[in-house]
């Protein structure tokens, strides 16, 4: 370990001094990111951004992230004291670039493969500088993603401080081993090309910063920088009465035994001006891969769900640097042996609906204490569908989806519809593109119309739904859940609606089968129609306060119909006069509001 | 012989500029406030100025005129307001809610938000109709249109009021058969109505994009053509011998009719004329690779020309609302004159986003404004002129700057009142470098290689301490500098995009044939319409280019290659082309993989003739300054000495210490006069300040060029 992290602070920096770095590190960390999505070659790095960059001290703290995906970032750290586990830090050389995607060494899931390189100055490790991207495939038992798989082996390929450059020379043997086992070697080697230009792009512009104002400045800067963080979130933290804030959901089912629901338990600890999230009474691990990484998962989306929930940038006028500062107030407990902290071999890849949950569940704890931050139940889920086939030539085509949900009503407006709620934010892919290359035609994306969103003052974000029709025979699996524990409401709005997937053929449409939110594997025929139809959020706040006219446009834009005007919101309409629409009938309105107490 | 003018109009969030160019070579600025409630009145305001400086009527200039080209904000404003007309769209059944649906993601910046907003809708979900019918990816019809849903849509749009009706169907653009039905049906149950075509508008692959421009275009065809018939009448009546050129954000010209149809080609035009200006300016000194910087009040625009080509872009989010149609590449950050410096609740100095605008302004304006801005640590830092600005027409009140700085910035952080300006100048420079990183290294360019060209007001005081930090050597500042953009649009030709899509891989020569075939397809009609304006085969320029990429990317890039015929032959040419520029974006090539071609895009220019450029004498006369702030010549002038008119305490360094420094009147520098830094160098609508490690030349082409000090 340097010297210098270890020597006493020096004295501060100037506040000028500091705004001025604290720039220069989020534009470094921009930039990693940009050349990551610019360079890559699968749509879900691309086109998605499912992807995080940054820098990080040799200490493994943040020093700055990209504006991309939240998850990504704040499970860095977890893949750094992972690596350090193999690969103590002595052993770093200058020109090495290390992978690393072991779910029981820190990483978030073994898909997001971290690359990482070393930055030294002066002849001394100061850093690192690493990102994570989610790779197609990654030689999984099934392509794309696994549900009902045997232990974490059947993930894939699984790299603990793997060593894909040693001292700037190109470890050949490693990238042909890569390449040989993924069914879509083409995208899988480019995208890791693309993390390797990323993290170098780090590395020579955190040496470039470290050059322009000397490395003492710059580290002093940096843990100024992350103080400053830690404080503001302290500052909100410490506004919340202390006390324990319980809360409890369940998800469907860990993809093998249907109809036995998990429990998931968040009781929030609140002391002072720091803040526990204990697990313990949430299921046990489950025997198929719906876990959670402790380090590289559960954590993180405990970190997140302050930050969100805390320190939101919209309403914030101040710029919050994104630092290790926003994760050092909370503390993180699960159970070993827990579907949050699962043992080795168990496998771990299927973690995002479980940890959506989680951060919901925060949210729903400190409700009555924040009623001015939290919403009604959000999805709060995720439906990550994979779709392969296998072309007349032999080459596999493997296809991530991500679809939207939706978030649950606010303080001050309706949920948003058809969003990547909480901590995902991946973007969707245009559907001209994917018809020019996959046998699926898009029959349907749009806003749901069989279920109503969740009634309230501020009503609950409508969820999508997507059909893909597939015009070869193929395979789906798909990570899901929340088909049976619907987004909550609040503050007297009403329960949210849950989601559904179908699967017909487009020649006998009437013949529907449902299926769970989780399968692998699933071989599909030409012709068959793949409908995913994502959650509604719930309400927040009494419908019968919803002003009558935000209830007739609803009802005009097709969210809701005239009975449920009437049924959930106390609102009368009659037929408009040019036939076509609806019109308020004011007087029947209030009368039947004052018939309901309001 | 009469006097020859063009007039070049740009609206602008505060103020209209006016350029009129002479031919006798002197370019002439004035500015009136803007009204964008009556958007034609700033026009009249403006030229009856003019008329009153050369003291001849409104309609002996327009008369004079050999073309009128406006720069206009109403399509900006009404997208900003949302105050567009009343919108129905026609789409495929199953897609009705794409521009509702977006990206599906939390927008840029809000990714932390629960409480981000959700994008105002330009057509309510009611108005968005589905129509069963279905074309796939090879053009095939899937499900052939179920004609009554379009009639059904039809009544009821008419039962609704609506005003402009788009139509954008799933892959019409490989197959627009569906898309023209249902324009036909349109135009005959509701006749008179503006219709916009999403094959036509922006034939290009991706359907959101494709729909979120054709619904754009018609939220602001209705107020566009109105604005245009006008402004069209009101030149007309003044003896106008052409039509008035709008200027788009495209870059270029286009005449009335263009802009009512294809009006989302309006919405960022102001800043889109930059480049242009930029190239013009830096001709004479033989530079090509420009990055163009413009402070303004509140805001603080870059754009970037490589090799004498415009970065532009296609494809982006603009205002929340996705664009397909080619911008020019305008980067824009809340850094003005106006930004505010604030200390946060941990104590850090922060500048803007918020801005003080020009009401109540910054504290040195003396309107009541008491928050501390950028202004005035430009003020307190000696930059600009304690005795006012528009040649001490506007005047600045010292005192109330520094009393802003001392109580809200300097003493809660324990500096001195210098330090104090010094860290605020420090920060919003830093917030623009990154901001100049962003549109130039981060796009894989150097910008080492590059001059800056200074744009706008406000951008002087801030031009050679942006150039030190980029690494950039070469500055140039023209005097025309805060009328830039104005001047841009009156050195501009017409230009018009025209595109096809054709999705294959380019291999042989029957894929070659192919794309010369839609390239002089979509020529043709590009032609036509540049013939009717009157322009000829000599004064027509085609560029082409195309999108493609590597087989199994996702994202193309533009790539614009030369006017060869595209045949067997050509086609490692056009190959070549798309490697190189992909090793230009993402450092690398592959050359061994399949290309395939998406887009196909033609620009039209209609070159039209520039007006005589501006001249500065040498420095051995003396320019004597008239009253209305321009100057002429005077003969047998005394040298350089008599151009400084002051001294000033200048402060360059965070330990706020100052050097007395001389300040030139610029009306009096003549070309060739030398000089090093540190100075100030003031002219009527903008201040330079040149730091210590720089030398000044006035250039003949009305330009000073800045260059650091080896």
């Amino acid at each position: 370990m340097s010297k210098d992290m270890n020597a006493p602070a020096m004295a501060p920096i100037d506040p000028i001094s500091l705004q001025v770095i604290g720039g220069a590190l989020h534009s470094i960390a921009e930039q990693m990111g940009n050349v990551l999505h610019r360079m890559s070659y699968s749509s879900i790095i691309r086109e998605s951004q499912d992807l995080g960059a940054g820098l990080f001290d040799a200490q493994f703290n943040t020093l700055c992230e990209s504006d991309s995906t939240p998850m990504h970032i704040g499970s860095l750290p977890g893949y750094l004291r992972g690596i350090e586990k193999t690969m103590p830090l002595s052993e770093w050389k200058p020109g090495d670039c290390v992978i690393h995607n072991h779910p029981y060494f820190g990483a978030s899931h073994s898909p997001d493969i971290a690359v990482v390189m070393p930055v030294f100055f002066e002849s001394e490790l100061v850093g690192f500088s690493a990102n994570t991207a989610h790779h197609v495939d990654i030689g999984a038992a099934t392509p794309g993603l696994i549900m009902d798989v045997p232990d974490m082996f059947a993930e894939g390929m699984l790299f603990n401080a793997t060593k894909l450059y040693e001292e700037g020379k190109r470890s050949d043997s490693m990238w042909r081993y890569i390449s040989n086992n993924t069914r879509v070697p083409s995208l899988v080697m480019g995208d890791l090309e693309a993390q390797v230009a990323s993290a170098e792009l780090g590395v020579k512009r955190f040496q470039e910063l470290l050059a322009t104002y000397g490395k003492a400045t710059v580290l002093q800067a940096t843990r100024q920088l992350m103080d400053y963080t830690e404080a503001m979130l302290r500052r909100e933290i410490a506004k919340i009465p202390d006390g324990d804030y319980v809360a409890e959901g369940f998800l469907d089912d860990d993809g093998r035994t249907r109809g036995k629901t998990l429990p998931v338990k968040v009781t929030v600890k609140k002391r002072g001006d720091g803040v526990e999230v204990d697990l313990t009474g949430s299921a046990p691990q489950s025997p198929t891969a719906f876990n959670v990484p402790f380090e590289g998962s559960t954590k993180v989306a405990c970190y997140f769900a302050f930050r969100a929930l805390l320190l939101d940038t919209y309403t914030h006028d101040e710029h919050i640097p994104q630092n290790e500062g926003s994760f050092r107030p909370v503390k993180v407990t699960a159970p070993l042996g827990s579907i949050f902290n699962p043992i080795a071999p168990v496998a771990a890849e299927a973690r995002f609906c479980q940890i959506q949950r989680v951060v919901d569940l925060i949210i729903k704890a400190l409700a009555p204490v924040l009623p001015d931050k939290c919403t009604a139940g959000n999805a709060a889920t995720l439906s990550f569908a994979a779709f392969s086939g296998v072309r007349p030539n032999g080459d596999y085509w493997v296809f991530l989806e991500v679809n939207e949900a939706a978030m649950g009503g606010r303080p001050r407006s309706d949920g948003p519809d058809t969003v990547e709620e909480l901590m995902r934010n991946t973007r969707n892919n245009p559907l001209e593109d994917l018809g020019m290359h996959l046998p699926l035609i898009c029959d349907r994306y749009e806003l749901r119309d069989d279920v109503m969103p969740g009634p309230g003052k501020f009503r609950g974000g409508q969820g999508v739904v997507k059909s893909q029709r597939f015009l070869t025979p193929g395979f789906v699996t798909h990570e899901s859940d929340r088909h049976e524990d619907a987004p909550w409401g609040v503050f007297g709005g009403k329960v949210g609606a849950v989601g559904k997937y179908e699967i017909y053929n487009a020649k006998t449409p009437k013949d529907v089968k449902s299926y769970p939110a989780k399968f692998s594997g699933l071989r599909v025929s030409e012709g068959d129609v793949a409908a995913y139809y994502s959650p509604s959020g719930g309400g927040y706040g009494n419908p019968l306060e919803r002003p009558a006219e935000q209830v007739l446009e609803d009802v005009l834009d097709d969210f809701i119909t005239p009975e449920h005007a009437k049924d959930a919101y106390g609102v009368l309409l009659v037929p408009a006069h040019n036939g076509y629409a609806w019109a308020l009938d004011a007087a029947g309105t209030t009368a039947l509001r004052a018939a309901r107490g309001i | 012989m009469r006097t020859k003018y063009r007039l070049g109009i740009d609206a602008g969030g505060t103020f209209t500029d006016f350029v009129l160019a002479v031919d006798t070579g002197e370019v002439k600025l004035y500015k009136s406030l803007s009204t964008p409630a009556g958007p034609t009145k700033a026009i009249e305001n403006g030229l009856a100025l003019i008329a009153a400086d050369l003291g001849v009527s409104a309609s002996e200039i327009v008369s004079n005129c050999d073309l009128c080209i406006n720069g206009t904000t109403v399509g900006l404003n009404a997208l900003i307001q949302h105050k567009g007309a009343k919108v129905g769209l026609i789409c495929t059944a199953g897609h009705e809610d794409s521009i509702e649906i977006r990206l599906g993601h939390k927008e840029d910046g809000y990714r932390y938000d629960p409480e981000y907003p959700a994008a105002v809708m330009l057509v309510p979900r009611y108005l968005r109709k589905g129509i069963r019918e279905r074309v796939i990816s090879t053009g095939a019809i899937h499900t052939p249109m179920v004609e009554d849903d379009v009639r059904a849509a039809c009544r009821h749009f008419l039962a609704e009021g609506v005003e402009t009706v788009a139509i954008s169907f799933v892959w019409s653009v490989i197959n627009p058969a569906h898309e023209r039905r249902a324009a036909e049906m349109v135009r005959d149950m509701m006749p008179g109505t503006v219709l916009t075509v999403g094959s036509e508008l922006y034939p290009q692959i991706r359907e959101y994009t494709r729909t979120s421009t054709a619904v754009t275009n018609a939220y602001l065809a209705p107020i566009l053509r109105k604005y245009v018939a006008a402004v069209d009448t009101y030149f007309r009546q003044l003896g106008a011998k052409n039509p008035v050129r709008y200027f788009q954000s495209n870059g270029g010209l286009a005449v009335g009719q263009v802009m009512s149809d294809r009006s989302v080609y309006a919405i960022n035009s102001g800043p889109a004329s930059a480049p242009q200006a930029g190239l013009f300016v830096c001709e004479p000194f033989g530079k090509k690779n420009v990055i163009t910087v413009d402070m303004g009040g509140t805001s603080f625009d870059i754009t970037l020309v490589k090799d004498g080509v415009t970065n532009i872009n296609k494809n982006i989010d603009f205002l929340r609302y996705r664009i397909g149609v080619p911008m020019i590449q305008v980067e824009t950050l809340g850094a003005g004159g106006g930004s505010i410096g604030w200390i946060d609740s941990m104590g850090l100095l922060q500048m803007g986003p918020q801005s003080a605008g020009a009401s109540p302004g910054p504290a040195c304006y003396g309107q009541g404004g008491a928050e501390p801005t950028v202004s005035d640590a430009n003020l307190v830092l000696g930059y600009l002129n304690p005795g006012g600005l528009l040649g001490g027409t506007f005047p600045l009140d010292k005192s109330k700057a520094e009393a802003a700085i001392r109580t809200r910035i300097a003493e809660p952080l324990g500096l001195t009142l210098e330090r104090a300006a010094y860290g605020m100048f420090t920060i919003v420079n830093s917030n623009m470098v990154n901001g100049i990183r962003r549109v130039s290294v981060e796009r894989g360019y150097d910008p080492r290689d590059f001059v800056l060209v200074c744009a706008g007001g406000a951008t002087g005081a801030h031009i050679t301490a942006l150039a030190r930090e980029m690494g950039i050597d070469t500055v140039i500042v023209p005097k025309l500098a805060s009328g830039l953009c104005a001047y841009g649009q009156i050195i501009s030709d017409v230009k018009y995009n025209y595109m096809a899509t054709s999705p294959m891989r380019l291999e042989d020569e029957a894929s070659a044939v192919k794309i010369e075939q839609l390239f002089r397809q979509i020529e043709a009609g590009g032609i036509a319409h540049l013939e009717a304006d009157g322009f000829t085969h000599e004064t027509i320029d085609i560029k082409r280019s195309l999108d493609m990429r590597y087989v199994g990317q996702v994202h193309e890039c533009t790539v614009d290659i030369g006017n060869f015929v595209i045949d067997g032959q050509s086609l490692d040419q056009v190959k070549e082309a798309f490697h190189k520029r992909h090793e230009e974006l993402y450092t690398y090539s592959e050359r061994h993989n399949a290309v395939e071609i998406v887009n196909i895009e033609a620009t039209l220019f209609g070159r039209v003739e520039k007006p005589k450029p501006q001249h500065l004498d040498t420095g051995t006369a003396i320019r004597k300054s008239l009253k209305n702030g321009w100057s002429k010549l005077v003969p047998g002038g005394g040298g350089l000495k008599d151009a400084i008119k002051a001294t000033r305490p200048l402060i360059f360094s965070a330990d706020g210490k100052a050097i007395e420094a001389p300040v030139y009147d610029g009306s009096r520098l003549g070309a060739g006069d030398k000089f090093a830094g540190p100075a100030v160098i003031e002219e009527v609508t903008t201040t330079i300040v040149i730091e210590p490690g720089w030398s000044v030349e006035p250039h003949a082409s009305g330009s000073y060029l800045i260059t650091r000090d080896v």
